[in-house]
């Protein structure tokens, strides 16, 4: 009679042990951050060959300014300051037309919003003297995504990635003689400069 | 030898190899996909953001996170488990935040880890899980997310 009520406990028992299982596994989740994109300038911005000459102020010197559009339209010029008593006053002329600056977008996330932040004035120098040029950047055309052919406002026109995470806009902006009233001329040679565009997730 | 103690000795001998069979488990889970969250960009780390799958594929991200590549589901194989068996399906985290490969200063939460409650068998004691997930941004306001892999580990629990 022991030997019986033992087996059938330990039936009783093993009949609850297999009535519930548990089993585990380990999983490993990943991801990858990106948040670098490539970001370069295809085409120099160009503001063309000009014959120009700078104020030689023994007042207020004028200043004139040419103003070169991001959608490669011819640039114009206008005297943006006017001067007094000035011996001679500054002119400007365009020889060959300039172009936009061109910059492209790639590996970015697709379909995405961007921002782009234009620099502050810079100036144009020759390396060896003399009057310079005062630039600035002051128009981006979006050429690429919903918004392609608009000028970046930053409120209703971004730049837009497309669906490999490509985008593409052009720059434009103005060129002013030197306004410090500078006694000698502008030579015959190139005059550069550098500014820096910040292209951002919105 | 008796007639009761012939019937002890089958009982003996039947109980022992159910006992055998109980304690080793001969059920099999592989992790066949691991799951990925994907390429993202952390645009904004001011407050918390995520990246989300759920096990049905569904995607979704906050405004602070751009997905680049699509996260793909994590899957499980289940193997020698009783035939058209309900099971119970449960996944909590192992680790509090993620690691990366290079240092970051800035590390994910899996705050969510989406599974079905249930799963059934087949007939041959066959069943695949897929999981999906909700991995959540630092909100730290220091957006050094830096530009490398990411990963965290998971349990899964099945009882039956």
């Amino acid at each position: 009679m022991n030997k019986f009520t033992s087996v059938a406990a330990a039936f009783a028992v093993l009949s609850a042990t297999s009535s519930y299982a548990l089993e585990t596994a380990q999983g490993t989740a990943t991801v990858t951050v990106q948040n670098s994109f490539s970001f370069s300038q295809a085409t120099a911005l160009d503001f063309g060959t000009i014959r120009t000459i700078v104020s030689s102020a023994d007042g207020t010197p004028n200043v004139v300014t040419m103003t070169l559009p991001a959608d490669g339209s011819n640039p114009t010029i206008a005297e943006t300051t006017a001067g007094t008593g000035n011996t001679r006053s500054a002119s400007m002329n365009v020889i060959t037309p300039g172009t936009p600056g061109e910059f492209t977008v790639s590996n970015a996330a697709p379909n995405t919003r961007l921002t782009i932040t234009l620099p502050g004035t810079f100036n144009l120098t020759n390396g060896s003297g003399g009057p310079t040029f005062l630039a600035e950047v002051t128009e981006a055309l979006i050429t690429s995504g919903t918004s392609a052919n608009s000028l970046y406002d930053g409120t209703n026109n971004f730049l837009t990635t497309d669906a490999t995470g490509n985008g593409s806009f052009s720059v434009g902006g103005t060129l002013s003689t030197d306004a410090s009233g500078n006694a000698q001329n502008y030579q015959d040679v190139a005059y550069t400069g550098q500014y820096t565009i910040t292209v951002d997730y919105q | 030898m008796t007639g009761k103690e012939v019937r002890y000795c089958v009982h003996f001998v039947q109980a022992f190899g159910f006992l055998i069979g109980s304690s080793v488990s001969l059920a099999d889970i592989t992790e066949v996909e691991r799951l990925n969250f994907g390429t993202i960009a952390v645009t904004n780390n001011d407050s918390q953001g995520y990246v989300q799958i759920l096990h049905t594929g569904a995607i979704s991200a906050s405004q602070n996170v751009v997905v680049i590549q699509t996260p793909q589901v994590g899957a499980f194989f289940f193997s020698s488990f009783p035939a058209n068996q309900r099971l119970n399906v449960s996944a909590a985290p192992i680790q509090s935040t993620s690691q990366s490969t290079q240092y970051s200063s800035e590390q994910f939460r899996l705050s969510t880890i989406d599974v079905p409650t249930t799963l059934d068998t087949n007939g041959n004691g066959e069943a695949r899980l897929q999981v999906g997930g909700r991995l959540t941004t630092s909100g730290s306001g220091n957006n050094r997310y830096i530009d490398t892999d990411y990963r965290i580990r998971y349990q899964i629990t099945i009882d039956y």
